[in-house]
């Protein structure tokens, strides 16, 4: 084994893998020796090593922080419509049902009347002098007398 | 680790996210507990400034929490976590290693906080300068081996590369850690 094939499996070895002819050049060589040893040496330190604990608050801080980030979902918006319609049709129905005074109803217009019509009408119902003429006809009408 | 017990919490997580998605609030609680000190951790190790690495660690459990809808169930949840924790720390390194380098400033003048609560030793410093040294992929696949306690074929899963690769930065990290963790004296084993 030379020296660039042995530092190839260097990772190899200390994993536990048996690498024919590793041993053999790792104590003829000193330099090759050397580099197991700072390896080894390298990964007790790294694993004796120890990081700082977290801060005590970073869990409050990550429940505010999803709590902020957290998307109002569609469903609720459907719900949030919902209910929205509903509100604006219990507001209707008490406008509706709540005594206020009754308004009166449409009026009919008829926006054309020409005089040759107006006479007609008027010699049609002569009872309802004292109404107007389309309101007369209209009553006649209904009544099926004419 | 044994295989049954490593089974035994890949189910417990799956279990977990599964509580977690069918609306449990405490479930997603119940990850962090389990690996906020790892997550932290590595944080740290690839940022290399507390308080950066306190509000990285929150980004990526922020953002795991946004993420855990498009978990799998394929691999192992801790092996998913750590990818989205590593790409994470690997985006933002750069962006927070120039806070983190005036932050180290300040306190080599004796003027900022330690950071921390837990006592530092002389080995936790040494060992800590000398990983600021190595490139940010480095950082992280030592923190991975190391600090996580990863196999190779664990950290080609997380960061998605091959085993050569992994065996290869790995002795990369070695040969710039030999000369600065050459003189850092190791703590005999209690008898």
């Amino acid at each position: 084994m030379r020296c660039e094939e042995f530092r190839d499996r260097v990772m190899d070895f200390l994993e536990g893998a048996s690498v024919a002819g590793f041993r053999e050049h790792g104590d003829a060589c000193p330099d090759c020796a050397d580099l197991v040893l700072g390896v080894e040496h390298n990964e007790r330190a790294l694993t004796a090593a120890r990081a700082p604990v977290a801060p005590a608050d970073l869990w409050p801080r990550i429940a505010r922080a999803i709590a902020q980030a957290r998307p109002v979902r569609f469903a609720r918006f459907r719900i949030a419509g919902f209910a929205a319609a509903a509100a604006a049709l219990v507001l209707v129905a008490a406008m509706a049902f709540s005594g206020a005074p009754a308004r009166p109803g449409p009026r009919i217009v008829i926006r054309k009347v020409d005089a040759d019509a107006q006479r007609s009408l008027a010699a049609l119902v002569p009872r309802y002098e004292d109404v107007d003429p389309p309101t007369a006809m209209v009553d006649t009408l209904l009544r099926g007398d004419y | 680790m044994s295989e049954g017990q490593e089974r035994r919490e890949a189910g417990d997580d799956a279990d977990l996210v599964q509580r977690h998605l069918s609306g449990d609030p405490d479930a997603f609680r119940l990850l962090y507990e389990k690996y906020q000190e790892k997550v932290f951790a590595s944080a740290y190790r690839i940022v290399g400034e507390y308080h950066a690495a306190a509000d990285l660690a929150q980004e990526i459990f922020v953002k795991i929490h946004g993420e855990l809808r498009t978990f799998k169930f394929e691999s192992k949840f801790s092996t998913w976590l750590f990818r989205v924790a590593v790409n994470h720390a690997l985006n933002k390194a750069a962006e927070v290693g120039r806070h983190a380098r005036i932050h180290e400033k300040i306190q080599r003048e004796g003027r900022g906080d330690p950071g921390g609560t837990r006592e530092g030793r002389p080995i936790d410093d040494q060992v800590h300068r000398a990983i600021q040294k190595l490139s940010p992929k480095l950082r992280v696949i030592v923190s991975l081996r190391y600090l996580d306690g990863l196999s190779y074929e664990e950290i080609a899963e997380v960061l998605e590369i091959s085993m050569g690769t992994v065996k290869s930065r790995l002795f990369l990290a070695h040969e710039t850690l030999r000369p600065l963790l050459k003189e850092v004296t190791l703590e005999e084993p209690d008898a």
